[in-house]
This record gives structure tokens, C-alpha cells and sequence, in this order.
């Protein structure tokens, strides 16, 4: 009895270590952590230039991103065109942004998806990002503080959050929303700034660096080639660069239909309600009672309820939504003593106004696309599922009417009673 | 006390008559058994026989004992001085002079009669005397043993800030005093046994009827019984003698050096071993979570016993594991740590000639020769050994470049946990268990590490001790006994269970 | 084997979770919403408390031999020829489920995170302490299925996260857009992921209070259930019927968006930590077929026939064979386990009763 149960345990000792051979033992060091990568569209084939950050690991230097681009045909074609040329196993399990340049945004993004996902350790907790221009020059900013880019990207997504002027989509979201017709994906619009004096440096380390690694790279596309280290030796560093939220893009399906500018963005998170916290600068004409000229506000928002409704009339549907604000205010222009309730009253229905003007153009503008982040397909297919038809649905939305209702409150906080000023005023 | 030895000897007799080798030889007569131990001992300058006469012209006697373990003064006076000088009142005829009288005359306490050979050796190897006597059948043995051994000491493993400051000794009679002391219930229970056919040694097994249950007893009584060995030095051997799978790495009995913990223990319902020579009980049946009690936890808050309680399973665990795991993430499954961290890591593991197994191997390999190396070196120096080798080498290996820093932090946390369980079996333990986990990691990843791990529970929920199993307050859950698991709850008296128990038994 | 009976009603209750929970509960929210649509979630609670009726009705059945277990009253209940070839047809069942429960866990991490690695491997290491662990007897095993699923258990909580990250339209309309009949399909699809519970047809007989039996069963398979449900509600709020039904492994890809500052991916470790509970399903299978085994050559040693139907399961299913395949493989078998264990309940019960009433009357 003993000796089987003793046997049994020498057999599992024996057939572990013989079946085992270590098939995927790779020490870390040995393996290049991909923490960006970027996707740029070309015109001729191959269309892909796949650009690839990830750091140096050699002691001391692991905050440099070690930029390389590669162009194939498709992702996987790019990731095993590097791993053959480079000997190290290339991981995708830290990756932390996925770049689309601007150009690539408009070609469907599911093969670069597919191809992204079959990669076993692929981190589907990447966020999307859009970038103007290429991805490969977003990539290729250096900065500051040697950064490694992609977490320079995300924390400008995490602060972005906190202001809600960017949405932070992550891959696995991204794709719901591809898969769903009728919430289609809104993701951040990125730009490279202070590009300026960076060209010359960098044509300079071009000519310098042996162009061994790169298998098809520094092709077309646009703002610049691959920079950084290439191999290891020391190229002149082009100077300290940043990169900022410029807007978003809307997409259908997996293409981008169009770009918004930041203000318009901020009012289309307005009107999804996910808006807390968020800071608007808006334009008010002169009024007489209030301003006495043009002036500009800034608001901040403290709490946003936004509440759609569906009606149809005439299988048109006509959406109405109702916006809840409370918000603060940070420059009031004018001089009338708002803590006064006729006075803020005024004050209110003047902002709920303007509020309202620009949320709808920003809805009108999205919804003349096809694009649906807003998700109000899915309020159809809740609400009439009898005329939901997935496939219809950009077509339909293009014509559908909206209404805005605004309500604003400012929130006073402090304990003053009157405005604070001298008594002889 | 005397028809419960009759008892163990008609079972020791039951249990060894199966061996005709050493059957039992009845008493063959006085001159007879003189000359036979005389034989057994030529070559004994301890032995001593003193010849003498009952009264003045009674029959003839002899006292047979050792010198090294009897106490001389005492057989004189207890048993030579009344049988050979106080006779006067006694008829000298051999028929009113048996053995009762012979046991009326004696002024010893403990008298035991004996009528085989064997029994009489043994019980003049164990230190009594034998009293032969002409024309009797039987012999008297009579206990007279000396103490020859140490005073009771502080405890030197067991320490405890507050609480009792006396540990056990080699003396069994000794050690069952200090037991008395804590418990003075006639309820306590004590069987003596006698193991080892040629190196006789008293074993003495206390419990307390009514709270041990009477399973527990009997399969502990007939194992101990049948424990059939050459001779027995320590309660380690008694461990795997009466352990249900010997070759099972998990100490299987509490062994303890305190009187207090072990009485704590008797009240708990289990059973405690002495063996004559050995200064630790061996406490009986042990579950898994014994190995985390520690006897200074009942002198402290409950709410600190408690977190010390978790604080060191989670050593146990990061003492067996984190080797293992350190490797696991290195070789296979970077994915788990946090991108600042993973490249922290591989920046220091940048350079690093080996690879992360033979690395780990490698520091815990010269960890433990570091450790074994500092037990043999005399303490006054040892210190600085083990100060020096800790230091010079960990910081010489990092300069070297033969390790990453990561890993002399991982080894040093590593050897640290495992001093942190109170049961210094578990040091052994978590050694042996720490290398078997580093080698699946090593080849197959994390899933290596649980299915370690899971072959561990496997193990362990196979193991009963005396029928009950390891894994008590767990598996079978028993949410009752976890007042006393890793949460610690303050001590409000006996428990309802131990109530029940002792009332049951007393009607 | 074990002449006192000692396994506890608690301990009952964890064998039968531990037999279910690690079967199919990676694919289970796909399978039920490629038939129940995002009403998915619906219909495996329906199929639980289909299961929890079946269930029922064995624990009645074996409540009629009090002591035995299938592998004893088989042939006296059906006589030695049909005994034997009901025998025979649940010793087939049981191995197919030893061999697609450790064929699928492999396959998944060879698919997902060893991927050089044969999944022979890992199904080697599986049966070889699944063997390890039924060799021990009942006793053990019940012991062993407590601390698994006491130990595995708090994982279950990491299904809070995809939860709280999904989107509740997902789920609406509840009842939209699937008919009975798809409702059905779905819950027959899920058959699999509730395969198992028969285990307590041979722990019944080791009870110590065998009355406890009902609610083991009743609170067990009901903690099961919930798990699933919340399982297929979370996959759905979080993917997207449409995501999700492209998703071969959805429970997985939703334990990897979990990322927290300590650890970063959460289906590694799940994947480690289930390994247990994968050792245990399949324990538990294994064990049934040994007893099986005994059942049709009363002679078997069992310990040596658990190892014997170990290697044999080991070799037979030798080879790689692609998940999708073995996916599909058991949501067959899944469905006739269901059809087996309720034909079997029903027919059985009714011949149980006469049986007794005769043996009563004699």
C-alpha cells in the first residue's frame, strides 16, 4: 500500500521532469517588451508600416524607447519579420498604447485586431489612440524626463480622463463597440507638438545610422522616419517633445468617419453624460444685463445627468435629450453681484442656452456622419425593437432629428452671503 | 496503578510471545537466577549483587541492581536494612515468609513482583532492584533509581516573554511531576510502557479520560504496543515509529519542552508521550495548524496572537513559494507583474550570466550551507559567521554579477520567513518543499507551482494521525476549532465541547 | 472501502461543487449565447435549476440503498445483464469526461500561455494527481474537494470587475429576443458546465448523517448556478452579444481586463489557481469510473485500478487535438450526461421503490 502511494510519487517526479523540456522558458531580459506600437496606412503595397517601441533593457538605459519600423503587409507579418531579425522573443503582454495614424484610421482596423489578438499574451488592456499625421512620428517623440512613450500616452490619457476630454478605450472595448452597431467607438485624437527643430536632427541621425534593422522602414507617410537608438549607438537626441489631446475621432465600425476638435468633443461627452469634472470654455454674446460685451467662461461641471429620449415619427426618430448641469464658474466678466438670486437666475438660463446651441451642433455634426457613439441605435433597438435593423441603422441615423433641452445650475460654494467688496461701492 | 501495569504487561507479554525467540523464561530459582545474571553481567562493574539472609537465619536473598542507575543508600535502607536487620518479629519459617510478607517488610513505595526473566532485566536495566529469594518462584522488583541528570532549566526553544520559565528534562518521573503541577485531576491518566526488547526504555503515555476520546487511546495503546524495536533514544524515532506515513516530510507529532503547553494540550483532549531520556513530550494526534501555535501566544492579546497567527502561515507560504514564484515570473510569466516593475526587473536581471533557475539554486544552495555551517561553529563566533557570510557574500555576489539584487532579496526573505513559524521541524519542511517547488517552476511555470502545491493538499488531506485528519480545523471544516486557529479568540474557559466530554465521563 | 462513514453533509456539498465548477466554465457564457442570444444568462439558471431537479431525484434514488452505490445496486436493481450495460455506459461517460476535462484545460494553456509547450504535459500532470488524489479513498478526496473549493473559491470574486466594467445594455431587453425553444437550446448547451453532480450518488453512501444529503445538494448545485449565471451576465455586459459569440474562451479574455497595481493579468493566475479545481473535477470523474470499474469485476483492487484507468485515459486521448474541437466534443457529451442521468433517474426511481416495497413485504 505504502510502496504504490511511494511509487506513484516517483512517477510523478519522473514523467514531470521527462515530459518537461522547458519548451517556453525565456528569461525576461531576454524577451523585448513591445510598449507601443503604432500602425501606419500607406498608399503603395505594402500598406502597413508597423512602427515598435519598446525600452532598451540594458541596465541604466531601460527608460529609452528604442524606436523601429518595419513595413509588411499585415501586423503579424511585421511582429515575425522583427523576431527573425532580431533574435529576441517579442512580447506584446505590457503593450500600452496602439497607435493609428491618421491615414490608417481611414482603412478597417479588424485585421490589425485579428492579427493583435492571436498573439497569445497580447494585453487586450492597450488603449486606441488616433493620432494627426503618422503614428511612427507620435512614436517617435521623445519625452521628457526619458519617458518610455507609451506611458507618457497613457498618463496624458489618465489626466485627460480626469478632465473627461478624452475617452480612454482599451482594445477589448474597441472591439465591443465595433462588433455592437449602434455604439460605435469614440477614441482620443492625439497630435505631436514642438516638432519643429526635430526634422533637421533627425535627418541628421538617419544619415548617420546604418539602416540594418528597419526592413522596410522610414518610407513615406509623413512627419519623420524611425529615430531613436537603432542597434544601440548614440544618434544626437532630437530635443524634449510633448504630445497633447487634440480631439477625438468617431468611428463606424472599425474606419474612422471624422475627427472632432476638443470643444466639440467636450460637448459630445456632454451629451453621453459622462462629463463630471469636465472644463468648458464657451463664448457668450453681450447682454445687456450681464455682460456688457462678447466674453468668454469658463465652466467647470460638478455633476452632468444626461437623459436620452426616442420618439418616432414617421420611422424617422426624433431624439430628445434633456441635460442636467451643475457646474461652477471660474471668470465670471461682468460685475453684477451674482450672488444675488434674480441675478444668477438670469445667469443660469443664459449658460442652460449656450449649452444647449453647442451640444446639439456637436450631436448634429456626429450624427451627420453614421457614426453612432452616442450609442442611440441601442436606445432604438430597446425602444422600438420592431424597427431595428442593424444594417440600416448609419443610413437611418443621419436623418434622425434631435432636440436639446438644457438646465443649468451654478453652484455656489463658500459661505458668504453678498459678494465680498467695499461697502461705499 | 499496579493492575493497570499487570494489564500492560499481559499485553506487552501478548504482543512479544509471538516471537519465539525471545519468549518469556519463567524465574528458574535463586541459585539458578543468581548465576544467570551474574553471566548477563560479567563484564558489568556496575552490577552489584548483595547477598543476604532474612532476619538472622532466614532464607537466603539477594539484592540485584545497578549501581550507575539505582540509588544505592536507598536499596540499604529500604530494602536490606528490613529484611535483614528488622526480621525480628517474623516467623522464620519459609512458609510464612512469601512474597506478601516479604512486600509487607519493604518500606519502598513502588514494589512490583515479577516471575520471567526478561521482565526482571528489563526492570534492572531501567534501575530498580531485583530481590531474589530462595525457594520463592517470583521476584520482587523494587524502584529504587537514582536521578542522575540535569536540574530543571529555562526553556531554550520554546521562550516566552511572560508565562512558566521551566522546561522538561531527561527524567520522565521528573517530567510527569511537572505536569502534576499543572494538573491535578485524578481524570489524568498515565500508562507506562516498556519499548525495546534489548535496550529497555519507560515510555509514559498522560492523558485525560473524558477529554481524549477513547478511539484515539486505544489506537495509540495498541500502536505503542506493538512497536517492536532494538532499542529507542529519542522521541524523533517514536515520530516516525508511530506515524502513519513515515516518509511524509510534515512533523506528524507536537514535540515540546514546556509543561504548560503540554498540559494546554492534555485539556485539549489529545495525548501526551514522555520516553525516559529524551527532555521533549511528544504530543498526539497533530493537525496541520499545530505548527503555527507557538506557547507565547496565550501569554499575549488575543488580537496580537491573532495577526501573528496569519503573519506566519503567510511566511510558511512565501518561505516555500517565493523562490519558486521568482523564478516562474522570469522564465514564463512576466505578465503577472506591473510594467514598471517587470522592467525594473529585467534591467537588473540585464548581464546576469545564468539563468534564473541555476541562479536561485545556486543562492539557496549556498543559504543553506551558510546556515548549516553556523549550527556547527561554536555560538561565541558564530554570530559573526553568519553576519559575515549574509553580508560580504550577498553584496560580493551582486558586484560579481553572478546574481540579480532582486534575487538576494527574494533569498533573504525567503530564509527569514522560514524561521518565522514557531516549530523548528517546519524550518526542515519548508526546505525541502522550497526545492521541489523551485524545480516545477522551473520547468513548467506557475502551473508547476500548483500542481505542486496541489500534489502538497493531496498529501495532506490523505494523512489521519490516530484517525484524525491533518487538516482538521479545515478539512472536516469545524468552524468551532478555529477559535483557536488563526484567529486567536480570548480564552473564556473550557468549551462547551470540553464541558460536555468531562461531565460525560464523570457520570 | 471505508467500513465507518465519515464524510460530513458540508463536505458532500463541496464534493459536488468541486465535480461541477471546473467544467466548462470558460466557454460556458459562448455556448449558451450562440443559442439564447443576451438572454443567455437566463438560461443557464434555468439549466441549474433543471440540473438541481435531476439531482434531486438521484439523491432520492440513492437515499433507496442506504451504504451502496451505483456500482452495488446497478445489477441488483437492474438485474446482472442490464446492471452491467447501464454500468458499462456510465464507466464510457465518466472517461470521456476525465479525458475532454484535462484535454480542455491543457489545450487552453497551451493556446493561451505556454504556447511552445505539448498540452500532453499538462494532461499528464492532471491525471497523475487526479490519480494521486482518488487513490486516497473517498475520505480524502472529500477532505481535499472541501479546502479546493475553499482555496479556489475567492476567485470568483475577480468576476465583480468585468461586471462593473460592462454595459447594461447590453442585458436589455431580458427576455428580448430569444423564443422558448432557443431558450432550451441554451440551457441544453450548458448541460455540460453542470456535468458532474452525479458524484453524490457515491458520496451519499460514506454520509454521516445521510439526511443532510438534500440540502448539500439543494445549497450546492444553488452556489453553482449563481456562479454561472453571474458568470454569463458579466461575459455579456462586458462583450457584447456579438463580441462574445466570437470569443472561444470568453471567461478567460474577461479575467485578463482585470489589471490591478500588484498583479497585471488575472487569467494567468486564475489559469495556476484552477488547475486544483481542473484536478479535482477530474478526481472526482475518475473516481466514479474506478468505482464503476469495481462495480463490473467486483475483484479490482481500487487503488490499482484507479491507476490502471488513469494511464489507460492517459494514452488513450494521447495527442493534440485543437480546443475548438474538443469544445464542441463536450457540449455533446454535456447533453447526453443530462439526457442519461434524467432517463436514468426517472426509470430508476419508480423500479427503486418496487424493489424496496419487495424487500419490505419479504
Amino acid at each position: 500500500m505504502k510502496k504504490a502511494k511511494c511509487l506513484l510519487v516517483l512517477g510523478l517526479i519522473v514523467i514531470s521532469t521527462l515530459l518537461s523540456g522547458c519548451w517556453d522558458a525565456l528569461p525576461v531580459e531576454r524577451r523585448a517588451f513591445v510598449t507601443s506600437l503604432g500602425v501606419d496606412w500607406l498608399p503603395e503595397a505594402p500598406h502597413l508600416n508597423v512602427t515598435i517601441v519598446h525600452p532598451l533593457m540594458e541596465e541604466r538605459r531601460m527608460r529609452e524607447n528604442r524606436v523601429l519600423t518595419i513595413r509588411a503587409h499585415s501586423v503579424s507579418e511585421a511582429l515575425t519579420l522583427w523576431n527573425h531579425t532580431n533574435g529576441q522573443h517579442l512580447s506584446l503582454a505590457v503593450l500600452g498604447v496602439l497607435v493609428i495614424g491618421e491615414a490608417a484610421a481611414k482603412q478597417p482596423l479588424s485585421p490589425v485586431l485579428n492579427d493583435l489578438c492571436a498573439h497569445p499574451d497580447f494585453r487586450l488592456g492597450a488603449h486606441v489612440i488616433v493620432t494627426r499625421g503618422t503614428a511612427q512620428a507620435l512614436l517617435s517623440v521623445q519625452p521628457p524626463a526619458h519617458q518610455l512613450i507609451s506611458v507618457h500616452l497613457r498618463s496624458l490619457l489618465d489626466r485627460a480622463i480626469f478632465r473627461r476630454d478624452a475617452p480612454r478605450t482599451t482594445v477589448s472595448a474597441f472591439i465591443t463597440h465595433m462588433m455592437m452597431p449602434g455604439m460605435d467607438a469614440m477614441t482620443a485624437l492625439v497630435s505631436p507638438i514642438g516638432t519643429l527643430d526635430r526634422r533637421q536632427a533627425e535627418k541628421e541621425a538617419e544619415a548617420a545610422a546604418p539602416n540594418g534593422q528597419q526592413a522596410g522602414g522610414g518610407g513615406g507617410g509623413g512627419a519623420g522616419a524611425g529615430g531613436g537608438g537603432n542597434g544601440g549607438e548614440t544618434a544626437p537626441r532630437p530635443p524634449q517633445e510633448d504630445v497633447q489631446v487634440v480631439g477625438a475621432a468617431i468611428w463606424q465600425g472599425d474606419k474612422v468617419v471624422e475627427t472632432l476638435t476638443l470643444p466639440e468633443a467636450q460637448f459630445v461627452y456632454l451629451a453621453m453624460g459622462k462629463a463630471n469634472r469636465l472644463m468648458v470654455n464657451v463664448m457668450f454674446p453681450p447682454d445687456e444685463r450681464l455682460f456688457p460685451k462678447q466674453s468668454a467662461m469658463v465652466l467647470s461641471m460638478e455633476s452632468v445627468t444626461a437623459n436620452w429620449s426616442l420618439e418616432m415619427v414617421q420611422e424617422v426618430p426624433h431624439y430628445t435629450l434633456r441635460l442636467q448641469v451643475r457646474l461652477s464658474l471660474h471668470n465670471y466678466a461682468g460685475d453684477v453681484d451674482l450672488s444675488k438670486k434674480d441675478n444668477s437666475a438670469l445667469l443660469e438660463k443664459m449658460i442652460g442656452d449656450v449649452l444647449r446651441q453647442n451640444t446639439l451642433q456637436a450631436v448634429q455634426k456626429v450624427a451627420a456622419t453614421g457614426g453612432d457613439p452616442l450609442r442611440l441605435g441601442q436606445l432604438m433597438r430597446r425602444q422600438y425593437p420592431e424597427l431595428w435593423n442593424s444594417k440600416e441603422w448609419r443610413n437611418k441615423i443621419q436623418t434622425a432629428q434631435f432636440t436639446v433641452k438644457a438646465e443649468a445650475q451654478i453652484r455656489n460654494i463658500g459661505l458668504e452671503l453678498l459678494r465680498l467688496e467695499p461697502v461705499d461701492k | 496503578m499496579v493492575s493497570l501495569w499487570e494489564k500492560i504487561s499481559a499485553w506487552l507479554t501478548k504482543g512479544t510471545s509471538q516471537d519465539t525467540a525471545t519468549a518469556a523464561v519463567p524465574l528458574q530459582g535463586y541459585a539458578e537466577d543468581l548465576t544467570y545474571f551474574q553471566e548477563l553481567f560479567r563484564q558489568a562493574p556496575d552490577f552489584t549483587v548483595r547477598e543476604f539472609r532474612l532476619g538472622v537465619a532466614g532464607r537466603k536473598m539477594a539484592a540485584l541492581y545497578l549501581r550507575s542507575l539505582a540509588d544505592e543508600a536507598r536499596i540499604a535502607a529500604e530494602v536490606i536494612l528490613p529484611l535483614s536487620g528488622l526480621t525480628a518479629l517474623v516467623d522464620p519459617t519459609p512458609k510464612s515468609s512469601g512474597t506478601n510478607t516479604l512486600r509487607n517488610l519493604l518500606t519502598c513505595g513502588t514494589i512490583t513482583e515479577t516471575d520471567t526473566q526478561d521482565d526482571a532485566l528489563n526492570r534492572l536495566l531501567l534501575g530498580e532492584a531485583i530481590v531474589l529469594a530462595d525457594g520463592l518462584k517470583s521476584a520482587l522488583a523494587v524502584d529504587a533509581r537514582a536521578y542522575r541528570g540535569r536540574s530543571v532549566t529555562h526553556p531554550e526553544i520554546e521562550t516566552t516573554v511572560f508565562g512558566p520559565k521551566i522546561a522538561f528534562v531527561e527524567d520522565c518521573e521528573l517530567n510527569l511531576a511537572l505536569v502534576r503541577q499543572l494538573i491535578r485531576t485524578p481524570l489524568l491518566r498515565i500508562e507506562t510502557f516498556t519499548l525495546g526488547k534489548r535496550n529497555p526504555r519507560r515510555l509514559l503515555m498522560l492523558y485525560i479520560d473524558g477529554l481524549a476520546t477513547a478511539d484515539t487511546v486505544g489506537q495509540l495503546r495498541q500502536k505503542l504496543s506493538s512497536v517492536d524495536v532494538a532499542g529507542l533514544l529519542q522521541t524523533n524515532y517514536l515520530t516516525s515509529l508511530l506515524g502513519v506515513t513515515p516518509w511524509s516530510p510534515f512533523p506528524q507529532a507536537i514535540q515540546s519542552e514546556r509543561p504548560d503547553r503540554v498540559a494546554g494540550n492534555l485539556l485539549e483532549g489529545r495525548i501526551a508521550l514522555f520516553l525516559d531520556g529524551s527532555p521533549e513530550a511528544l504530543i498526539l494526534p497533530m493537525g496541520f495548524s499545530d505548527l503555527f501555535q507557538s506557547p507565547a501566544d496565550y501569554f499575549d492579546h488575543y488580537a496580537v496572537t491573532s495577526l501573528m497567527r496569519a503573519f506566519r502561515l503567510l511566511a510558511f507560504l512565501i518561505a516555500t513559494t517565493l523562490p519558486a514564484l521568482y523564478v516562474a515570473i522570469i522564465t514564463y510569466n512576466y505578465e503577472l507583474l506591473p510594467t514598471d516593475l517587470l522592467f525594473a526587473v529585467a534591467a537588473a536581471r540585464a548581464g546576469i550570466p545564468f539563468p534564473p533557475a541555476v541562479e536561485s539554486v545556486l543562492m539557496l544552495v549556498l543559504v543553506d550551507i551558510l546556515q548549516e555551517g553556523t549550527l556547527r561553529i561554536p555560538s561565541k563566533i558564530g554570530q559573526t559567521v553568519g553576519v559575515v557570510g549574509a553580508f560580504v557574500l550577498g553584496q560580493a555576489v551582486i558586484l560579481a554579477r553572478l546574481v540579480s539584487p532582486l534575487l538576494v532579496i527574494v533569498v533573504a526573505i525567503t530564509v527569514v520567513s522560514s524561521f518565522a513559524t514557531p516549530d523548528y521541524r517546519v524550518v526542515g519542511l519548508t526546505r525541502v518543499l522550497r526545492y521541489v517547488l523551485l524545480a516545477a517552476a522551473a520547468v513548467l511555470s506557475g502551473i508547476g507551482i500548483t500542481a505542486v502545491w496541489t500534489a502538497i493538499f493531496i498529501h495532506m488531506a490523505s494523512l489521519e494521525i490516530l484517525g484524525v485528519p491533518y487538516l482538521r480545523p479545515f478539512a472536516p471544516l469545524r468552524l468551532s476549532s478555529f477559535s483557536d486557529f488563526v484567529f486567536h479568540k480570548p480564552y473564556r474557559g473550557f468549551t462547551s465541547e470540553q464541558n460536555r466530554r468531562i461531565q460525560g465521563s464523570d457520570q | 472501502m471505508n467500513p465507518k462513514p465519515s464524510v460530513t453533509g458540508f463536505q458532500h456539498g463541496m464534493l459536488i461543487i468541486s465535480a461541477l465548477i471546473a467544467n466548462g466554465i470558460f466557454s460556458l457564457p459562448r455556448v449558451t449565447a450562440e443559442e439564447a442570444g443576451r438572454s443567455a444568462w437566463v438560461a443557464v439558471a434555468v439549466a441549474g435549476l433543471a440540473v438541481l431537479l435531476v439531482a434531486l431525484l438521484s439523491n432520492r434514488l440513492a437515499g433507496l440503498f442506504p451504504g451502496e452505490d451505483p456500482a452495488q445496486w446497478s445489477t441488483k436493481l437492474m438485474g446482472p445483464l442490464l446492471g452491467r450495460i447501464w454500468l458499462l455506459l456510465y464507466l464510457v461517460k465518466a472517461c470521456f469526461f476525465v479525458i475532454l476535462t484535462m484535454r480542455i484545460f491543457s489545450a487552453i494553456i497551451t493556446n493561451r500561455m505556454l504556447t511552445h509547450t505539448p498540452s500532453t504535459v499538462f494532461a499528464t500532470i492532471i491525471l497523475v494527481l487526479s490519480v494521486l488524489a482518488v487513490s486516497a479513498g473517498i475520505n480524502s478526496l472529500a477532505r481535499l474537494a472541501e479546502l479546493s473549493v475553499m482555496l479556489w473559491f475567492p476567485l470568483m470574486t475577480l468576476l465583480v470587475v468585468p461586471l462593473v466594467a460592462g454595459h447594461m445594455v447590453h442585458l436589455r431587453p431580458v427576455f428580448g429576443d430569444a423564443d422558448v425553444g432557443s431558450f432550451l437550446a441554451g440551457a441544453i448547451a450548458a448541460a455540460y458546465s453542470y456535468a458532474g453532480f452525479d458524484i453524490l450518488l457515491f458520496s451519499y453512501p460514506h454520509l454521516r448523517k445521510p439526511e443532510e444529503s438534500v440540502r448539500a445538494v439543494l445549497w450546492s448545485i444553488g452556489l453553482v448556478t449563481a456562479v454561472y449565471t453571474l458568470t454569463t451576465v458579466a461575459a455579456i455586459a462586458f462583450f457584447g452579444l456579438e463580441h462574445l459569440t466570437r470569443l472561444l474562451v470568453p471567461t478567460l479574455v474577461m479575467l485578463s481586463i482585470a489589471e490591478t497595481s500588484v498583479i497585471e493579468r488575472f487569467d494567468s493566475l486564475a489559469l495556476f489557481m484552477w488547475i486544483g479545481m481542473v484536478v479535482m473535477t477530474s478526481g472526482t470523474q475518475l473516481y466514479m469510473g474506478t468505482r464503476l470499474i469495481q462495480g463490473l469485476v467486483p475483484k479490482a483492487c481500487f487503488r490499482k485500478t484507479a491507476v490502471f484507468l488513469g494511464s489507460f485515459l492517459l494514452i488513450a486521448s494521447w495527442g493534440e487535438t485543437p480546443l475548438r474541437e474538443l469544445i464542441t466534443l463536450a457540449d455533446l457529451l454535456g447533453t447526453f450526461d443530462l439526457s442519461f442521468f434524467t432517463l436514468s433517474a426517472v426509470i430508476l426511481l419508480p423500479l427503486g421503490y418496487f424493489a424496496l416495497r419487495k424487500r419490505q413485504k419479504q
